[in-house]
């Protein structure tokens, strides 16, 4: 088809191609915000040093990693990370409905927030196992390296779950316009599916790569 | 183009399930380094699912999805190979 046939006069076509230039200005913004991604660029690196320096130690100490790496429950970190899909899926979720401007969108965040505690309740078990069997941050090196990253990580879990909760409430009270309430949703759920993301590396650094 | 409901829900019971088949996998392979290989491309695959489709960078600034790829398969990678050496 000619562009002479397809559209009925030159007007219509530069109409079309401000349409899809708009468009396709709106598809390259990132969900929520740039300055969150920054801030969440941030997390990724500290995190991926602390793994990065994790494989490098394991590299040195081979036995003591191993014999550390045996200590833990692969149970455990198969039920966290299913909490921790479950949780950022109810997140994505979430931010849909508010887009469709569901009512009752932010019971979504709320399931992911549940979602999250499931984790933080079983990793808390895992920690005072780990502890009444006498091992703690100072014991070796890969204790070190597992307490530390995975409190850091835990931390973060328990951040984000405050603040899905905080989001949710402020959902269902506020007036704010929709762009508003989007974006908001996008922050937390990008937030949420960045410690879901650490998460999914940390699975297999710390209970399957043995 | 994002998602509908549906597909998120596919893609989240792929994710569930392909968490759960690493769990099994040690029982039915003797040779080590076939698992620590499946489990690479496993966890690769589980992070794409949740950076295009769960983060929605699939539309994103090409940078921004560089950087986020780039750190997921630097570590999965790195450990992987600390393991299979």
């Amino acid at each position: 088809m000619t562009g002479s046939s397809k559209y009925a006069s030159p007007s219509a076509k530069n109409l079309e191609t401000a349409i899809n230039k708009q468009q396709n200005k709106q598809t390259k913004e990132v969900p929520g915000d740039i300055a969150l991604w920054f801030f969440l660029l941030a997390e990724l690196a500290v995190f991926g040093i602390l793994i990065l320096g994790f494989a490098l130690a394991r590299k040195t100490q081979p036995e003591m990693f191993l014999s550390g790496l045996n200590q833990l429950h692969l149970s455990s970190g198969i039920i966290n990370t299913l909490a921790l899909l479950t949780g950022s899926f109810f997140a994505a979720l979430g931010v849909k409905k508010v887009r469709q401007q569901h009512p009752k969108s932010y019971y979504y965040f709320i399931t992911a927030a549940i979602s999250g505690c499931i984790y933080l309740i079983i990793k808390a078990v895992e920690y005072i196992d780990l502890y009444s069997l006498g091992y703690s941050l100072h014991t070796n090196t890969f204790f070190g390296f597992y307490f530390f990253t995975t409190f850091f990580h835990y931390l973060h879990a328990l951040a984000g779950i405050l603040i899905l909760l905080i989001v949710a409430n402020w959902l269902r009270s506020t007036k704010e316009s929709t762009e508003k309430r989007n974006r908001a949703a996008e922050c937390i759920a990008s937030y949420w599916h960045t410690v879901d993301l650490i998460w999914i590396v940390l699975l297999p650094t710390l209970y399957l790569l043995k | 183009m994002l998602l509908s409901t549906l597909g998120l829900t596919f893609r989240w019971l792929i994710l569930l399930l392909l968490t759960l088949l690493v769990s099994f996998i040690p029982s039915g392979i003797t040779n080590y380094s076939v698992i620590y290989l499946l489990i690479w491309i496993i966890t690769l695959f589980k992070g794409w699912i949740i950076i295009e489709d769960f983060m929605e960078l699939k539309n994103a600034p090409v940078f921004l999805r560089r950087i986020v790829y780039g750190w997921l398969i630097v570590n999965t990678s790195a450990v992987t190979l600390v393991v299979i050496h």
